[in-house]
């Protein structure tokens, strides 16, 4: 029930939305998001930590001639990233009441349908259902960039869109193979598809179709060239959803389809996977090292991130995928922080280059201070959230390949460097023109930035409650791919 | 049959109403009309009445569900076409042609026999080669008109050899005949693959098929919008259902004759028609040229060579027809405010016209094919349909036209955010209404699909 309830509510606030005017829908939409991180937390609490199979399961026909259920439910990864969606919703609606944007109210719906289709993605027990919200979380965003980006959106934005459509079909032709696989009555449901007897050779050539689907939405390397244009465009509201939660939905995709399905079609490719995520961590790095635009550089920071997660899901080993799991959560609380510590900067500043910044620190230390605290979380330094994921991390990408591990560390040193010197240019330093401009945090800004700030800490010093909810998910990932953990 | 003899009664009452003065009403009198024939229809779900007059037609649930589709397109139609029935002397006469049409595209899905199905494809063309020049002194309508005709014509030929071909092997006429004659080893074969091949030329030509389409973006293009949008539904919905209904049932048994060479045409149409859509600066072009390629993806439902074909078919048709009224209702409007249908024209426009902007936004994702709009079942029931016997070549080509077809959908969309309009569009209430309906029909068979996908 209450799985339904977290789906459907957001979409009845978004739809309300659409028909409202003025100031009103600023406190609706946060009142509704605030209800559903009511939601998703009962959610947590609540969560059986000795059952391994999907929780708050709803399972009612939807098409029947077709075996394709309305079949959600949660089990512990589902469950940390829908928690992870409903806490950082109301953060991003309150960065969105910072700014003015023009129709309001269509921007506030866009988003509680987004919040709808991501929801919707990481509940879904139907492979057709998935597809279904997977489809739909992508329009919403779509949206977002395309009504209220930069100068070069519509250009910026087609891509994007024509990148991971194209992905998605693939996965859709996938998925109707293995549906007319599976024993008649045919059905969709993914417990049918796990129990699926396929051939080697077939699961290769599956999980390539599938494999792109979601590297292109994570995105690896060489998936990646939409990501830093429509990051850098959308309005920051979209850059929020876009790498705090929807960049997500490319990794639970591999863990919950990918991995559980095709498991020898990954055994066998994962080394291709694996150092291509690698290449694309490493490029990233670099690249973010390159930037002259701060919201580029935290663009590229986010890619290289997400690839690490992606190395440590295809290393297919428990410390890997568990540390996937925790850095996903980890990740989104950082990528959010960092975007908005960048988004006041701007809106202050008016520049996003690098070079024009400079001083700061002297006139507004509260907001330094924020900024460094959120960085280190993002280079995952101990007993900031970022770290107990990261170490996971490499610690499964090393069980699988020692030297891919060295590589990989390499983008936790390369990370230090390029925050490190951007913030040193940018926050540090002489008084400039534009320190002098600039003005300490306001209440409404530390209302977003503290909450974050002590997040980081909670789950750096204390990562056990999430630990627990997503061992026994593991666990059962592996039950369920009878692969020996290496 | 109700339906048929309605809407022929309906089509003689426009001829009527002409002589007895009475013309001014014949335009709501057939809105009504039309209606009440959608409902009886629906009552005859599941109480057919079989082979009716001498055999030559037969409506059991496939034939009543496409009436249905028919009907209900007819009515969207002549909501959104209210401007061409307001001005001219000549209600009557365009009310009553397009009547006519309707009873031809009704017996080319309900037909028993072939020469009925000759019968009603004759009904509906002639009626569509005056409707396409009904726009006297436009050359272009002229020029459509006559384009269409000769294609037409030329098309019937090949139609009427094949029927004759077959009719010297198998000396009936009647496709349930027929049926038995292929499945009980033929005698004559040489006639036979001569007679459907040439039948799958004919029929081609009608779908407008590529290899056998050009005729279909001038005679889109000249033609009156209105028209252009009434060929692009309830003509291609009526032809590919009696192309579904001769081959899944006469020629079942002898797929191997038509099988290889309509796979071909139906991955060449997808991919050439929607190639050549993604060049095309006019939104009207670009539908024609849409429009060939969904006569691709709907051949799929006659190689499926299966009852869930049958049933993907109705509800693919359905789906698109709603989203292309819709569309044409908007370019319309448009070509009424400025004048032209580029896509310049275009620009802009979202911003002022919430309305216009979603219906846009709607049925172009639907006819794209994305979910969770009907058009995304629409294709994905056909292309199920097609695999559960066939291998997946088809249907990756299949999905790449659909990806490539998103480019062209997604720039009338980007189009009208793009730019700095203040422009408001001029809508009036029965517009709005057919916006409104297309929008509720799209988004309700996209959530409960299964309203449509009952089995029959």
């Amino acid at each position: 029930m209450i799985t339904t309830t977290l789906l459907f509510f957001p979409l009845v606030i978004g739809i309300l939305l659409f028909f409202l005017k003025g100031e009103n829908v600023k406190k609706i939409a946060l009142g509704a998001s605030l209800v559903q991180l009511v939601l998703g937390v009962t959610a947590f609490v609540q969560f059986d930590k000795k059952q391994v199979l999907a929780q708050y399961v709803t399972n009612i026909p939807w098409i029947k001639g077709m075996g394709i259920n309305f079949h959600v439910g949660m089990d512990g990864i589902s469950l940390i990233l829908v928690l992870l969606t409903t806490l950082l919703m109301p953060f991003i609606i309150m960065v969105a009441n910072r700014n003015t944007y023009k129709n309001p109210s269509t921007l506030y719906a866009l988003m509680m349908l987004m919040q709808f289709g991501l929801i919707g993605v990481f509940t879904s027990q139907d492979a057709f259902l998935f597809y279904i919200f997977w489809e739909i979380a992508l329009l919403p965003i779509y949206f977002i960039a395309l009504l209220w980006g930069g100068a070069d959106r519509i250009r910026i934005t087609f891509k994007f869109f024509i990148y991971t459509l194209a992905g998605s079909l693939l996965m859709l032709a996938a998925l109707i193979y293995l549906y007319l696989q599976t024993p008649l009555p045919h059905n969709f449901s993914l417990q049918a598809l796990y129990d699926l007897q396929l051939t080697e050779g077939t699961q290769n050539w599956v999980f390539w179709m599938l494999f792109f689907a979601f590297a292109i939405k994570m995105p690896i390397f060489p998936f990646h060239s939409w990501l830093a244009d429509t990051y850098t465009d959308a309005p920051t509201p979209g850059t929020m959803l876009l790498s705090g939660v929807m960049s997500k939905m490319g990794v639970y995709g591999a863990l919950k389809i990918l991995l559980p399905i095709v498991p020898m079609g990954v055994n066998d490719n994962a080394h291709i996977a694996i150092t291509l995520a690698v290449i694309g961590v490493i490029y990233a790095s670099l690249l973010a090292m390159f930037q002259k635009d701060y919201k580029r550089l935290i663009a590229y920071s986010s890619a290289a991130h997400v690839g690490l997660i992606a190395a440590g899901v295809f290393s297919m080993t428990y410390n890997g995928i568990s540390g996937a799991v925790v850095q996903m959560f980890a990740h989104g609380i950082s990528a959010v922080g960092l975007f908005y510590v960048v988004d006041i900067l701007v809106n202050r500043t008016n520049t996003r280059q690098l070079n024009e910044l400079g001083g700061i620190r002297s006139v507004a230390p509260v907001y330094a201070t924020s900024f460094m605290i959120i960085m280190m979380a993002s280079i995952a330094l101990p007993l900031t959230s970022g770290f107990i994921g990261e170490f996971l991390l490499l610690v499964g990408v090393y069980e699988y390949n020692g030297w891919l591990a060295g590589f990989a560390g390499l983008s936790t040193i390369l990370g230090a460097v390029y925050m490190l010197k951007s913030y040193q240019v940018s926050i540090l330093g002489d008084k400039s023109t534009v320190s002098d401009k600039f003005f300490d945090l306001v209440w409404q800004e530390k209302v977003i930035l503290f909450p974050l700030i002590v997040l980081i800490f909670v789950m750096g010093v204390y990562p056990k409650p999430l630990l627990d909810v997503i061992t026994p998910a593991v666990k059962n990932l592996f039950t369920i791919m009878e692969v020996t953990i290496k | 049959m109700k339906a048929l003899l309605l809407i022929s009664g309906l089509g003689i009452l426009g001829i009527v109403s002409e002589i007895l003065n009475f013309k001014k009403y014949i335009y709501k009198l057939t809105i009504v009309g039309l209606i009440l024939t959608l409902g009886i229809t629906f009552l005859e779900w599941d109480n057919p009445t079989p082979l009716q007059f001498s055999n030559m037609v037969n409506f059991d649930n496939l034939s009543i569900s496409f009436i249905a589709v028919l009907v209900l397109t007819a009515i969207l139609w002549f909501l959104s076409s209210a401007p061409i029935f307001d001005d001219s002397e000549h209600i009557a006469d365009k009310t009553t042609l397009i009547l006519f049409a309707l009873v031809g595209a009704v017996c080319m899905v309900s037909y028993n026999n072939v020469t009925m199905l000759f019968i009603g494809i004759e009904i509906l063309s002639i009626c569509m080669y005056v409707m396409a020049g009904s726009k006297k002194g436009d050359l272009a309508s002229n020029e459509s008109s006559m384009k269409y005709f000769l294609m037409g014509a030329f098309a019937t030929g090949f139609l009427l050899m094949g029927i004759a071909f077959i009719y010297g092997a198998t000396a009936t006429f009647d496709i349930a005949e027929i049926k038995m004659y292929m499945e009980n080893s033929p005698e004559h074969l040489e006639l036979v693959y001569t007679g459907i091949t040439l039948l799958v030329i004919g029929l081609s030509f009608k779908i407008s098929a590529v290899p056998f389409h050009f005729w279909a973006p001038d005679v889109y293009d000249g033609a009156p919008i209105q028209v252009t949008s009434l060929m692009s539904t309830i003509v291609k919905t009526a032809a590919i259902a009696a192309f579904y209904k001769l081959f899944t049932v006469s020629f079942a048994s002898q797929s191997i004759a038509w099988e290889c060479t309509l796979s071909y045409i139906a991955g060449i149409t997808i991919i050439l028609g929607n190639l050549i859509a993604v060049f095309q600066s006019s939104a009207k072009r670009m539908l024609a040229y849409s429009g060939i390629s969904h006569a691709g993806y709907l051949l799929l439902a006659i190689l499926a060579n299966n009852a869930s074909g049958g049933n993907a078919l109705v509800y693919y048709t359905l789906a698109y027809s709603v989203a292309t009224i819709a569309a044409f209702a908007i370019i319309t409007l448009v070509l009424n405010a400025k004048g032209d249908t580029n896509f310049s024209s275009f620009e802009g426009l979202g911003k002022k016209n919430p309305l216009l902007a979603l219906a846009t936004i709607i049925s172009m994702l639907s006819l794209a094919g994305i979910p969770p709009f009907a058009g995304f079942f629409g294709k994905y029931y056909l292309f199920t349909s097609y695999l559960e016997n066939h291998g997946i070549g088809l249907v990756v080509v299949a999905l790449i036209g659909s990806a490539i077809s998103i480019y062209y959908y997604f720039r009338l969309i980007v189009t009208m955010f793009k730019g700095e309009s203040e422009e408001v569009i001029p809508m009036n209430g029965t517009v709005k209404l057919v916006l409104i309906l297309c929008i509720l029909f799209t988004v309700a068979l996209g959530i409960f699909p299964d309203l449509m996908s009952g089995g029959w």
